[in-house]
């Protein structure tokens, strides 16, 4: 965990001291993943360090606002281990905070300057809130097959991914269609992959950092890999499923070996993924100069990292 | 663990001169190139990556699996439930139909709709609109079971089949049946060739039409060798029923058909109006119901006890669209695989009807 904080004194405004708290309780602790993800490549395009500085900042605080309103609308009360936003201050703070971050995001965006930035920003967090609402209209919703839920995540979680991977050449204008086309093919797998390792440690599958787990099924939401066990069970071992709290229901529900199975084959299937990532990455190769092609080799690491959560 | 693929990644731009063999699966004798899924709105990348398999690692299904999804055979219902019921009302076991006309035309209808499917099928994977949607991989070309360029030859082969037993029928009147033949293939390009009319809001037009009173026509022509307006009027039932259907699948591609500029009419009106439409579609369905009883002359009180039957399925359905929150919901799904049955099942209620008039 580290200190996000990609913003000083002059981002927020200081009579609000509530609003400063709140953002130094929400940024003091991250992975910051994406904001690392964004340095990397930067640092090998050698764009000026301000640039780094706002593209970091742009999808730290996207992405902190996406949790902020994400915390509310499941009601969790915990977030990276200290309670959550809404839960500490109030709902309407916790909603009010999120806005202001993507409000915060276009003004310091319309400063740069660079309109091709501001409007596929504005775009990435149009798919990111659609993603959402379409998650939500989907709580419940116990038949809802993997492909679906695929749509969903390429919106909600690969938008911000393809962001950090575009945003870069974006904002030193390079603008050529095959690289953003490949840009974004390669950010819908990291998005994806990303997303079902964190589904599959909801089933406490390889789950390093011992997080509390059964959280989706309790919450009435059927993940990937939810889904993915869902589509082989009788109607009555779904009922059974549904309703587990634990991985011991569950194993009850579909058996153990069953569900070891079931982490086998989903794996076989992302492992197709990741081999179609590493096939983009070659062609990512060609793309790039030979200043620029550490880019390449940075993110051939990845699916590593957020898949099989390897450092 | 880590487990080895046994395929190889292969990308072409669209304009590469390998590109079309590769898509159409004719590069070579052994092996079959699969397009990887995009994700929603991608369709307009420059290229596609294939996935080149050995066809001997395909695990292709039954015979009959195949041949069921590649025709879109759960689709006859619609137009077979009509010829059944027509053929119920119009047999008279004083003056019987021609029973070598009626099998020229249902096999021709067949083998029509095995053309119609096959095609629109085809059309889509090279488009690339079977990359997308909701139903997305579950086509036979998808899923390497049929290469994409043996489906174009098998649905012309159906035309021309579709045309040799047609030859009976337009024996019985040359001009009418080639007329009705043309209309019928021409909508059925119009409706699929590249984005076709079902990207200007016009699908459930043409289907409503090509199921609707051109299919009645036909069968009227058949059976009687004239036309008769109650056929036509009574088709407007099933003409209804299948653009409903068409509704349904709408709805369920809603999202991909918008993110992919696809303006189909439930784009158009968007996921609440299109959901009243559906139901009103239904509603509407009972009125065509009864309809259909007065013009095949069923007695009222035969036809109040069906049409009661059907109108409780289609509230039963409408319930279920209430239900739908999601475009992306499970039971849009399933609420597709009782469409389907919405003609089986008003046909099989009117024949009743008929059976107890009798």
């Amino acid at each position: 965990m580290q200190d996000i904080k990609y913003y000083d004194s002059s981002d927020f405004p200081a009579y609000l001291p509530k609003l400063n708290a709140l953002y130094d309780d929400l940024f003091s602790h991250g992975k910051g993943f994406r904001s690392k993800l964004i340095k990397k490549i930067s640092k090998h395009l050698e764009l000026p360090d301000k640039n780094i500085l706002l593209l970091a900042q742009t999808i730290e605080f996207v992405h902190n606002a996406s949790l902020l309103h994400d915390d509310l609308i499941d009601r969790s009360e915990l977030r990276r281990n200290k309670p959550a936003a809404w839960h500490k201050y109030t709902p309407e703070y916790a909603v009010l905070a999120g806005d202001y971050l993507l409000a915060r995001v276009m003004v310091n965006l319309s400063k740069h300057g660079n309109l091709k930035l501001i409007q596929y920003t504005a775009e990435m967090i149009s798919d990111l809130l659609e993603g959402e609402w379409i998650q939500d209209s989907l709580v419940s919703d116990w038949n809802v097959p993997l492909d679906q839920l695929d749509k969903v995540h390429n919106l909600k979680t690969a938008s911000l991914f393809k962001w950090c991977l575009r945003a870069p050449f974006i904002i030193k204008e390079d603008y050529r269609s095959e690289l953003h086309d490949l840009l974004a093919k390669m950010g819908s797998i990291l998005g994806v992959l990303f997303q079902r390792s964190d589904d599959l440690l909801d089933f406490n599958v390889r789950n390093y950092e011992k997080k509390a787990v059964m959280g989706d099924l309790k919450s009435g939401y059927l993940n990937s890999f939810g889904a993915y066990i869902n589509q082989g069970l009788t109607n009555k071992q779904k009922d059974t499923f549904r309703k587990s709290e634990t991985l011991e229901q569950v194993y009850t529900a579909i058996t153990e070996a069953k569900f070891n199975e079931c982490v086998e084959s989903f794996d076989e299937m992302n492992v197709e993924l990741i081999e179609l990532y590493s096939h983009y990455i070659k062609q990512l190769g060609e793309l790039l100069n030979d200043k620029e092609s550490g880019v390449a080799s940075d993110l051939e690491k990845l699916p590593k990292l957020l898949y099989w959560r390897e450092n | 663990m880590r487990i080895k693929i046994l395929s190889e990644l292969v990308t072409l731009s669209k304009n590469d001169p390998k590109f079309r063999s590769m898509l159409v699966g004719t590069f070579s004798k052994s092996k079959l190139a699969l397009p990887v899924a995009q994700p929603v709105g991608s369709d307009d990348s420059q290229s596609i990556t294939f996935r080149v398999v050995d066809k001997s690692t395909i695990k292709s299904p039954h015979f009959f699996k195949i041949i069921f999804k590649l025709f879109s055979l759960n689709w006859l219902l619609l137009s077979l439930s009509s010829v059944l019921m027509f053929y119920f009302f119009s047999n008279d076991p004083v003056l019987p139909l021609n029973s070598s006309v009626v099998g020229s035309f249902v096999a021709s209808l067949v083998l029509i709709h095995c053309f119609v499917f096959s095609l629109n099928d085809y059309y889509d994977y090279i488009n690339g609109a079977d990359r997308l949607g909701a139903n997305a991989r579950v086509k036979p070309i998808q899923k390497g079971w049929i290469k994409a360029d043996t489906v174009a030859r098998i649905s012309f082969i159906m035309l021309f089949l579709a045309g040799y037993t047609a030859s009976l029928l337009v024996q019985v009147n040359p001009v009418i049946f080639t007329v009705l033949s043309i209309a019928g293939v021409a909508l059925g390009f119009l409706y699929s060739f590249k984005k076709g009319l079902k990207s200007l809001g016009l699908g459930e037009f043409v289907v409503f039409v090509c199921y609707g009173p051109l299919l009645a026509c036909v069968i009227s022509f058949s059976f009687k060798q004239e036309l008769d307006l109650n056929y036509v009027l009574a088709g407007l039932f099933f003409g209804a029923a299948a653009a409903f259907n068409l509704g349904l699948k709408q709805l369920q591609n809603i999202m991909y058909d918008d993110k992919s500029s696809n303006k189909t009419l439930m784009v158009r009106l968007g996921f609440d109006k299109a959901k009243y439409i559906l139901s009103l579609q239904l509603i509407s369905l009972v009125f065509f119901y009864f309809y259909t009883g007065y013009l095949l002359y069923v007695e009222a009180k035969f036809l109040g006890v069906t049409a009661g039957s059907f109108l409780l399925f289609n509230l039963f359905l409408i319930k279920k669209i209430k239900a739908i929150q999601s475009p992306l919901s499970s039971e849009i799904k399933r609420l597709r695989i009782l469409g389907n049955l919405i003609p089986l099942v008003g046909s099989t209620l009117l024949i009743s009807s008929l059976y107890l008039n009798s």
